[in-house]
């Protein structure tokens, strides 16, 4: 396909924020709509089928829902502290104090719970008919407690109650990229992990990646993901 | 003067043609009157096989304190829980259809009895706990959660056992398989769910009433060491046997597997003090209930089957406690709110436009 010819659309949540902050003169053949509110997702076919007529019939599109939701799980403590199952270390985290929730149990439950967006996803799919589909992953979680302590964002009341350990924030992240990598697949859409240089040795959001939040990725992230979309669309940025 | 022979005067439900029930179904009641009542408050734990469950429903359900030491966490709803073994017993040790399962899962518990089998192999990846191979639908991802799981649940145990007032055991079954090494008894044959059979490594045993009394006996001596003012109700689940691997029909079977452990329960009850027998065998077989405590399968109790037989348990074991919902517990309250808040809060950010480019 003449790169002249390609025509990309990403549309989503939040997540495609650091996308289009990052566009550039270059990028003109990509369109990137922020669908504003969830509640518009109630119907995310229609909103797919106006988009789909807005951009002018693209060559490839991109897609990111429902990317926030392990940070209800995750970042704040829950008055209950849990523990999850894990597969090397037994549980993550090594606290016999915290309540302990088998892995099979939690991923059960978080599919059910992110049902809400994993439903639209074989409806979307049929409605871009042949058009290549890719579901975006949504950043992994913050590391660094400080910074978040910091950047608190809309959290910020919610901060007494403490923050979860670090590293079942990033376990409930990974059963949400797991599950809808596997839900993708299903559906018959590719799926783009994180690009590897925004996450830091440990699996978080790098440093240089953050924006003045718990949860996005800033510009800088989000031209990462533009060189990512370049690539599997074969375009040249 | 002397009576004209032993049986007069005796108590009207010694004698067949004047129980009330041969004309009314529900009024059959051939509960005794036990030796100690029950209160709301006081913390009672039940096990047993599968018909134990509904014990355990009841009581929850009644406002009894059917102590639960193995919660699952309060942002799941029960019935999901449920499906994953949660809630159903104190702890989440499944069914136990032996007297000798029973014994050997408190000393396991308690860190004297170390089987060899700790793990058994399931679909794909995944294991299976032996003594509770179908605790979880699809099993646990590894070895080291299921070790991960199993201290939590030994520790649930352990303190279900030194908290409860009472202990309620409803015996199943006769039939079991035993490891052939280490004599470990699984509560389903290898490669039912999980685990592979091997007829070298695996026997198939049948109690018989010594074995079973005796079981029964170390079992709850075992408790009382533990627990000394613990109090014992035993009872017989009237579900036959859904399979038999002796060489006859599954109904034989069934009706000398049940003899088996009644009389291994009268014979309990006869040597312990606070120990007691309530019928549900009795209740769900009596003729006078002409055979409606049984579904179309001739086998599952149904609902009003299990409604008769708790009637009877609440008016004897506890005669004058009304039966009230259990209430919602505060933590359950607590988890709610915060979880339903902090999807609020989520939403309001994918909403929020604020996105700094450093």
């Amino acid at each position: 396909m003449a790169q002249a010819d390609r025509r990309i659309l990403v549309f989503g949540l939040s997540h495609v924020i650091a996308i289009s902050s990052a566009l550039q003169p270059k990028d003109a053949s990509t369109e990137v709509i922020r669908i504003p509110e969830i509640r518009v997702l109630g119907d995310p076919v229609a909103t797919a089928a106006a988009l789909h007529l807005q951009s002018s019939c693209p060559t490839h599109v991109f897609i990111s829902l429902g990317g926030n939701y392990h940070n209800s799980f995750g970042l704040i403590e829950n008055p209950v502290p849990f523990g999850i199952g894990d597969a090397k270390r037994g549980r993550i985290p090594v606290d016999d104090a915290r309540r302990f929730i088998p892995l099979e149990m939690m991923t059960e439950h978080f599919e059910a719970e992110l049902e809400v967006f994993l439903q639209w996803l074989a409806p979307i799919r049929a409605l871009f008919g042949a058009i290549p589909l890719h579901h975006l992953c949504a950043p992994p979680p913050v590391g660094d407690e400080d910074y978040i302590r910091r950047h608190p964002s809309i959290f910020s009341r919610r901060l007494p109650l403490g923050l979860a350990p670090r590293e079942l924030r990033l376990a409930l992240y990974r059963i949400q990229c797991e599950i809808y990598r596997r839900r993708s697949e299903e559906a018959g859409i590719g799926f783009v992990l994180p690009p590897a240089a925004a996450i830091d040795p440990e699996g978080f959001l790098a440093r240089p990646y953050r924006t003045r939040d718990p949860t996005h990725g800033n510009r800088d992230y989000g031209a990462l993901v533009l060189d990512q979309i370049a690539a599997v669309t074969g375009q040249v940025r | 003067m002397s009576e004209r022979h032993p049986y007069i005067g005796l108590p009207d439900r010694q004698f067949w043609n004047n129980d009330p029930g041969i004309a009314d179904r529900l009024s059959f009641d051939p509960v005794a009157p036990p030796p100690f009542v029950l209160s709301k408050d006081e913390p009672i734990v039940t096990g047993g096989s599968c018909f134990a469950q509904h014990v355990a429903r009841y009581l929850g359900r009644h406002g009894f304190n059917h102590l639960v030491t193995e919660p699952a966490h309060p942002m799941f709803r029960a019935r999901f829980a449920r499906q994953f073994g949660y809630g159903l017993f104190a702890a989440r040790y499944g069914n136990i259809y032996t007297a000798r399962q029973l014994s050997q899962l408190l000393l396991r518990a308690y860190g004297e009895f170390e089987p060899i089998e700790t793990c058994w192999p399931s679909e794909g990846s995944r294991v299976v706990d032996p003594f509770r191979p179908q605790i979880q639908p699809r099993g646990f991802v590894s070895e080291a959660e299921l070790r991960a799981d199993r201290e939590v649940h030994f520790a649930a145990i352990r303190e279900a056992i030194e908290t409860m007032t009472t202990f309620v055991f409803t015996l199943g079954l006769t039939e079991c398989w035993a490891d052939r090494r280490d004599g470990a008894i699984y509560p389903l044959a290898p490669g039912i769910a999980g685990g592979n059979y091997d007829p070298q490594a695996v026997a198939f045993h049948n109690f018989g009433v010594e074995e079973t009394t005796q079981d029964l006996l170390s079992a709850l001596r075992y408790i009382r060491a533990k627990n000394p003012g613990a109090k014992v109700i035993l009872t017989v689940s009237p579900v036959p046997l859904n399979a038999t691997m002796e060489n006859r029909h599954v109904f034989v079977s069934t009706t000398w597997s049940k003899a088996v452990l009644r009389i291994a329960a009268e014979t309990t009850c006869a040597t312990l003090d606070r120990c007691v027998y309530f019928p549900s065998y009795e209740i769900i077989t009596s003729p006078h209930v002409r055979s409606k405590y049984y579904g179309e399968d001739r086998r599952a109790v149904t609902e009003p089957g299990v409604q008769h037989v708790m009637r009877l348990f609440f008016r004897h074991f506890a005669p004058g406690e009304e039966a009230a919902a259990a209430p919602v517990s505060r933590e359950t309250k607590l988890v709610r709110r915060h979880m339903t808040r902090m999807a609020g809060i989520v939403e309001a950010l994918c909403d929020e436009e604020a996105i700094d480019n450093r």
